[in-house]
């Protein structure tokens, strides 16, 4: 049995945050034992308890990360000849360093959001050789023939729902994300832009259809993860419109909305250019259906990956360095398009206000997620700066300091005086993504939960005390110490087996052979794929 | 780790070329490691939990590590890295490619199983209804393609010259003349308003390290088609799971290839961590090889002490390795993922004859067992 002895809980979940002790026997949290002994006794006093941190969107595995590490090997730590010190080289490129890093910080569960079934096996095995940490993936469905067909022949949601179900399975995803919805099924029919109502070629389904189908078909399957959706119109200017429609459009079930900084842009000012985050937030906090994630901005150089393989293209030519890998999967579409946010840029810093408008405006911490979206607006190694940011005003006017003055012009963020508390800070880490994700037993620390415990020191320097944990446990076992990695265990995946009508496997079964020439075998990822058994674990669907 | 795949029943093994078990096989590896000052793990002609448990146990005693390939992989990967591409999979040539170009000097006439199944398919996604456009450039077309699917533009050149006539389309289609080349000007043309009318076409090739400046020409090509319609690349992978090894040691250590741990942090060089090199200058006092799929032998296995994990065919004993334990192959003697030329991902494929004798990783395994203290947090 473990005492963590005299630090301040803060427990969301339980609307706690107290000094008191907290008491670990095996893997689990378990009440003050009468007359308790302790095995092993650690005494916290004066430091912050919090359960595991829980990240629902970073990139951190598959066959577009896996790409994006060939392309960009200058910005491998141990590169020979790389660049100065940016956050990107201050990233694990591997699998390796990612789970030691996020383990350092305090984290302890990660989704990947966007595997293409197909490549399912693949990331699989990377999130296996990603130690310490838990993971999970996310499906990205909505850009398939075989979805598509079956809306144009108009078959109706239970062959929909079933086929989803079947995809969840073959794939072992926690849940389903639609990218650009129809976007890279057009993009390989030549078209160069998308929008909701845009018609994808020879399908005759818009965007919006297959949104709406796929937000139908995850509720109706009881995934506890909402349809995770990315967007019509990414980062260009006007994309509010865009965004607000989509909070419109697909209010009768839950949705979530992913790195909705990269949608909060403008038309105003002098450069045609601005931030419309304060009129998104103020549509969010209506919504009550609604969460987002941020996808936040941070200076330095990172790159993009992402499977808008639309967006990504249009992006080659502000490629930095000027290269590009852009990938016509088989249901699917992936970009990798590196990129500097510069802070003498107009429209970077433009991206930064907006992005920690958005957390400051959305009054909800349990509906705004903490993200970059990495490593898409910054590598994840950047979160504790942002922390910082979101916790001090003052430090906020000082980066605004540096930036090109009509910046000031198009943003709010000077006018915003909220700063979030340590409570905030825990809502919107841990016992809301659990909550979000369908994690019962995590991001809380009540009796029963997983001892994923995170202690920090109470600096006063908020981005030192996130980025090296005092100490850390997975499963109640102690990984870091004072910022040192001490075990590198491995992991488990989680994952939803939603019940479905089999029938449609064997369906499949035929596609495949007739459309590919290959078996459906090839892409279905069996419990024992990563190489030993409990790397799965599943998380409950409503029924 | 529990219920890792392969443990093998019958396992073969040998000391200095005389029979012995498998423990006393695994026991005597493993004096050789410990004492082993930088050991060099190569030929790497293994599956994904092969190459992740090797790289465990590179880890941990700093080892140098090669795969076989690595010239020809890393030379086109390099292309990628420095010039960016376009890729698809062998599922989209397959299904909805309009227009074929095949670099075919390196591709057997016949054929390729890919090419075998492009040829023989109609597009059944394709926007356009006509028959599959093939432009062949290299070596004459052989044999089979010759069905009525398929419309075929066939552009003889020399090997030598294939990077030339891909740079003189590239510069037609950009409407920029051309000065004397192997194929006359009219005949150029048709060929870029062939390459133009593509609605999806998809570029497929397999280079060998001589052509490498042929690669640099036909990504530049695709970029530039890119700017009118839609057109990716397949290249067709080499043999003995080069392109899976890549992936693996890419996502554990950021590198395809070439990778040494005797520092810490995994580093990367070419030309240092090249297998022959480091078996022939002696900075290698220990060689790990490791071939799995096929009964095969780096040319310098004289050169430097090795412990072999070879495929399991009868007679491969070879009496200089100082220990050699054979090994089961992929897929037939127990369960692998791999990667799959014809889905071009990783794939996972059930045991044809399961468990006959041990699998790389499982010996690799029983390795890092005695060596890593379970959990133990490396570096
Ligand atoms: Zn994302």
């Amino acid at each position: 049995m473990i005492r963590l002895a005299g630090g301040r809980v803060i427990d969301p979940a339980h609307g706690r945050d107290e000094i008191v002790d907290l008491w670990i026997e095996g893997a689990r949290v378990v009440a003050p034992p009468p007359g308790g002994r302790a095995d092993e006794n650690f005494d916290v006093a004066g430091k912050i308890v919090m359960p595991g941190a829980i990240d629902i969107h970073s990139h951190i595995a598959g066959a577009n990360v896996n790409t994006a590490r060939l392309l960009l090997p200058e910005y491998h730590r141990a590169h020979l000849v790389r660049p100065t010190r940016t956050p990107l080289t201050e990233l694990g490129w591997s699998t390796i360093e990612t789970g030691r890093l996020y383990a350092t910080m305090g984290f302890t569960t990660v989704v990947e959001p966007a595997i293409a079934p197909h490549t399912a096996l693949h990331a699989h095995l990377e999130l296996a050789d990603t130690p310490i940490i838990d993971k999970a993936i996310l499906a990205v469905l909505g850009n398939d023939d075989f979805l598509l067909s079956l809306m144009r022949e108009k078959e109706g949601e239970g062959a929909i729902r079933d086929y989803v179900g079947s995809m969840l399975a073959s794939s072992r995803a926690l849940g389903v994300k639609v990218i650009n919805a129809g976007a890279a099924m057009a993009f390989k029919h030549n078209v160069r832009s998308f929008g909701l109502d845009d018609v994808v070629p020879t399908y005759g389904v818009s965007s919006r259809a297959i949104v709406s189908a796929l937000q139908q078909a995850v509720h109706a399957l009881g995934v506890p993860h909402p349809l995770h959706v990315h967007c019509n119109n990414l980062g260009l200017a006007g994309n509010v419109e865009t965004a607000l429609e989509t909070i419109a459009a697909f209010d009768g079930l839950p949705i979530h909305l992913a790195h909705l900084q990269f949608y909060s842009y403008g038309t105003e000012g002098k450069r045609g250019f601005s931030s419309a985050a304060a009129r998104l937030a103020e549509a969010v906090n209506k919504a009550t259906h609604l969460s987002i994630d941020v996808g936040q901005v941070m200076f330095g150089q990172t790159v993009t990956v992402s499977s808008d393989v639309l967006r990504q293209f249009a992006a080659t030519g502000f490629a930095h360095p000027r290269k590009s890998i852009i990938i016509d999967g088989d249901s699917n579409g992936g970009g990798i398009v590196p990129i500097a946010y510069r802070k003498s840029s107009f429209t970077n810093a433009v991206q930064w206000a907006a992005g920690l408008e958005l957390f400051l405006l959305i009054e909800d911490p349990r509906r705004v997620f903490f993200t970059t979206d990495h490593p898409n607006g910054a590598p994840f190694t950047c979160y504790p700066e942002l922390f910082a940011l979101l916790m001090d005003r003052n430090l906020r006017a000082a980066w605004l300091d540096a930036l090109p003055k009509s910046t000031l012009a198009v943003t709010t963020l000077p006018s915003i005086a909220r700063e979030y508390s340590l409570f905030e800070i825990a809502t919107m880490t841990r016992s809301a993504p659990a909550k979000l994700l369908g994690l019962s037993d995590r991001g809380h620390l009540g009796e029963g939960a997983l001892a994923d415990v995170a202690v920090y020191h109470d600096l006063k320097d908020r981005a030192a005390m996130f980025r090296a944990a005092h100490l850390v446990l997975k499963n109640g076992e102690m990984v870091v110490r004072d910022g040192d990695i001490v075990r590198e265990l491995p992991g488990k995946t989680l994952s939803v087996t939603p019940s479905y009508d089999r029938a449609v496997d064997r369906r499949l079964d035929d596609y495949y052979e007739s459309l590919y020439g290959m078996s459906r075998g090839l892409f279905v990822v069996p419990p024992e794929a990563p190489g030993f058994l409990g790397a799965f674990e599943d998380v409950p669907c409503a029924t | 780790m529990p219920g890792r795949r392969g443990e093998g029943r019958h396992a073969k093994a040998w000391i200095e070329g005389v029979a012995c078990s498998l423990d006393a096989a695994v026991e005597a590896a493993l004096a050789r490691l410990r004492e082993s000052r930088h050991p060099l793990f190569a030929g790497l002609g293994c599956d994904m939990d092969g190459t992740r448990s090797l790289v465990r146990l590179a880890r941990r005693v700093g080892a140098s590590i090669d795969h076989l390939s690595s010239t020809a992989t890393g030379l086109e990967l390099a292309v990628a890295r420095d010039m960016g591409s376009f890729f698809t999979t062998p599922g989209e040539a397959v299904a909805r490619a309009d227009t074929l170009l095949v670099l075919g000097s390196a591709l057997d006439g016949t054929g390729t199983e890919l090419l075998d199944r492009v040829f023989e398919t109609a597009p059944k996604l394709a926007a356009r209804g006509a028959p599959r456009r093939v432009i062949w450039v290299g070596r004459p077309l052989k044999g089979k393609a010759r069905s009525s699917r398929l419309e075929i533009t066939s552009l003889q050149v020399p090997a030598s010259q294939i990077a030339t006539l891909l740079a003189a389309l590239r510069a037609r289609l950009a409407g920029r003349p051309v000065g004397k080349a192997s194929i006359s000007a009219s005949r150029l043309q048709a060929v870029v308003e062939k390459l133009r009318e593509a609605q999806f076409g998809v570029a497929i090739w397999c280079s060998p390290p001589q052509e490498v400046l042929a690669i640099e020409a036909l990504t530049g090509l695709v970029r530039d088609l890119n700017g009118h319609t839609r057109f990716s690349c397949v290249p067709v992978c080499a043999a003995d799971n080069a392109a899976g090894v890549a992936m693996a040691l890419t996502w554990l250590t950021g590198f395809p290839s070439n990778i040494d741990f005797s520092q810490g942090q995994p580093e990367h060089d070419p030309w240092r961590f090249d297998a022959a090199r480091l078996a022939r200058s002696g900075e290698a006092d220990l060689a790990l090889w490791v071939s799995a799929y096929r009964d095969h032998w780096p040319d310098w296995a004289d050169e430097v002490p090795m412990i072999a994990l070879t495929s399991r065919s009868d007679g491969a004993r070879r009496p200089h390795a100082l220990v050699q334990i054979a090994v089961g192959t992929p897929g037939v003697d127990h369960d692998t993922v791999d990667y799959s030329s014809a889905s071009g991902h990783l794939a996972f494929r059930r045991a044809t004859a399961r468990e006959t004798i041990p699998s790389v990783a499982a010996v690799v395994d029983r390795f890092c067992a005695a060596l890593i203290e379970p959990g133990k947090a490396l570096r």
